[in-house]
């Protein structure tokens, strides 16, 4: 109780400072595109109802996105981490996909997927499942032999052998690269709510911008801001219940 | 006389090496009666860990046989059980998950599990500590954790790859006198690979002498008073060791 007291107590402080700068950036730069916080936070609360709709439609698609990256790359990458000959036929074609930049796709796959969510999922889908994929197979094919050896001694089978020994070794590294995905699906989020959308943060945003409603602008930013956090939290969560291991002293 | 519970006959291993053959073990022969007490020593990268992986069914020698019971051993064999050199725990797994991992993998059902596992992590005095993690216990506890784990097989062999290496002077007494109790109590058949002369001596009622690689049999020393009350400060104890240090110094020039 105590611990989570003392984790809420830092967590606002690191919220306190960045408003601080916020507010000091604001001051000094003293130009009506960037107000303060005050004033956002005001038009945060002021504009709720409007906002509300917005953040929930971005939150389905980016949560969406990342349960479909995640079960598509996750046991894709354990299997390439653990099959030698599988590994040699897919992880070059990945290592070619992955730095093609997936945005510039954006126009043919509204041309498959026609203009809707469709379109904005399967862009994320596609950006977090190869960050998804190489992690995680680096994490499976880190495994040590001794690990997989002491259960094939207690007479393991394949299936056991994932249960009991290459699921749980790469959960934190999966975990891990979840967060770093959740960051460039946010970011791609807002790309894709941009074009050609009536719905989302990323429209709210852009369409405060057009009407030079600067506070309106930055509340659906903060908005923004807050989903990533909301969902941090949520992964961290997870972690600590999936992989308590990881926390004892 | 008994039939014996283990056979190596000519037994070679030759792994390949950056696509280069390079033999591991050569010409290996020996027989180990049911209850008796083996140890396996020789210099670094003679194959004593190879020869321990094949007597557990995870690797097959590419020439000769190893049986067990009369039987060409083909893989992991049931009541053979296996302590590495780490432990083989999982930091994910607590101290009872750990110890009852091997009858999860046969399928027991969690209760027969808890009747099998807990008098065991009792009596090696791991009761207190059933959900803790590996990360949380010390050097001495994770190996009684292990040979939980290994006893609640009920094995008839048990296989051990330099399971006290990591421990301090004392732990490492302390566990050898435990195996060696667990050993005449249980009356397993009982292979241990060291690199130190004084586990060899004081766990191995026969010592296989090996060469550097290729590991071959330089000789197998009787050392027939393991278990006898104060042989580890007794004479023949350290004429035992000066013994294998020759014989070992000898392997080595071989070699």
């Amino acid at each position: 109780m105590r611990a989570s007291v003392r984790r809420l107590g830092t967590h606002l402080l690191a919220v306190g400072w960045v408003l601080l700068a916020w507010a000091i950036v604001a001051f000094f730069a003293a130009n009506p595109a960037l107000p303060g916080p005050v004033p956002c936070m005001i038009h945060l609360v002021t504009s709720l109802e409007v906002l509300w709709p917005h953040f929930w439609v971005s939150l389905y698609r980016v949560v969406l996105s990342l349960c479909l990256g995640l079960v598509t790359a996750a046991p894709l990458g354990l299997l390439l981490g653990r099959c030698e000959l599988l590994d040699r036929l897919f992880t070059p074609a990945a290592y070619l996909v992955y730095p093609v930049p997936k945005i510039a796709l954006l126009p043919v796959i509204f041309l498959l997927f026609g203009i809707g969510d469709a379109t904005r999922i399967f862009l994320i889908t596609i950006i977090v499942f190869f960050q998804i994929l190489v992690t995680t197979r680096d994490a499976s094919r880190a495994i040590p032999q001794h690990s997989i050896l002491s259960v094939l001694s207690l007479g393991a089978g394949a299936w056991q052998i994932l249960r009991h020994v290459i699921f749980p070794a790469c959960l934190p590294k999966i975990l891990t690269a979840l967060r770093i995905s959740l960051g460039t699906a946010v970011s791609v989020l807002f790309f894709s709510e941009t074009v050609a959308g009536t719905s989302g943060l990323g429209y709210f945003i852009l369409d405060a911008l057009y009407r030079s409603e600067y506070a309106r602008m930055l509340a659906g930013i903060v908005a923004m801001s807050l989903l990533g956090l909301f969902l941090y939290g949520v992964i961290d969560w997870l972690e600590r219940r999936l992989c308590s291991w990881q926390f004892v002293a | 006389m008994t039939e014996p519970l283990i056979e190596l006959e000519d037994v070679g291993l030759v792994y390949r090496q950056n696509g280069h053959p390079l033999a591991a073990l050569e010409g290996i022969t020996f027989a180990i009666g049911p209850g008796e007490s083996w140890a396996v020593i020789g210099p670094s990268g003679c194959g004593k860990t190879s020869l321990l992986f094949l007597l557990a069914g995870l690797r097959r020698s590419t020439s000769g046989q190893v049986r067990i019971g009369g039987q060409v051993l083909a893989g992991p064999r049931a009541r053979t059980a296996l302590i590495l050199q780490d432990y083989g725990l999982f930091p994910w797994k607590n101290v009872y998950q750990n110890a009852a991992l091997g009858l999860e993998i046969r399928g027991l059902g969690k209760k027969e599990q808890a009747r099998a596992v807990l008098p065991i992590l009792e009596e090696l005095g791991l009761g207190e500590f059933l959900s803790s993690y590996p990360a949380q216990l010390s050097g001495g506890q994770r190996q009684r954790v292990a040979i939980a784990r290994a006893l609640a097989l009920r094995p008839d062999i048990l296989l051990m790859d330099e399971p006290f290496s990591a421990l301090d002077a004392l732990t490492r007494e302390g566990l050898q006198e435990l195996i060696r109790k667990i050993w005449q109590k249980q009356r397993l058949t009982m292979v241990l690979v060291t690199h130190s002369i004084e586990e060899a001596v004081y766990l191995g009622q026969k010592i296989v002498v090996l060469t550097p690689r290729p590991g071959r049999v330089v000789r197998v020393v009787e050392n027939p008073e393991v278990g006898s009350a104060g042989f580890r400060h007794s004479e023949v104890f350290h004429r035992q060791c000066s013994l294998l240090r020759g014989l070992l110094a000898e392997a080595g020039s071989e070699g």
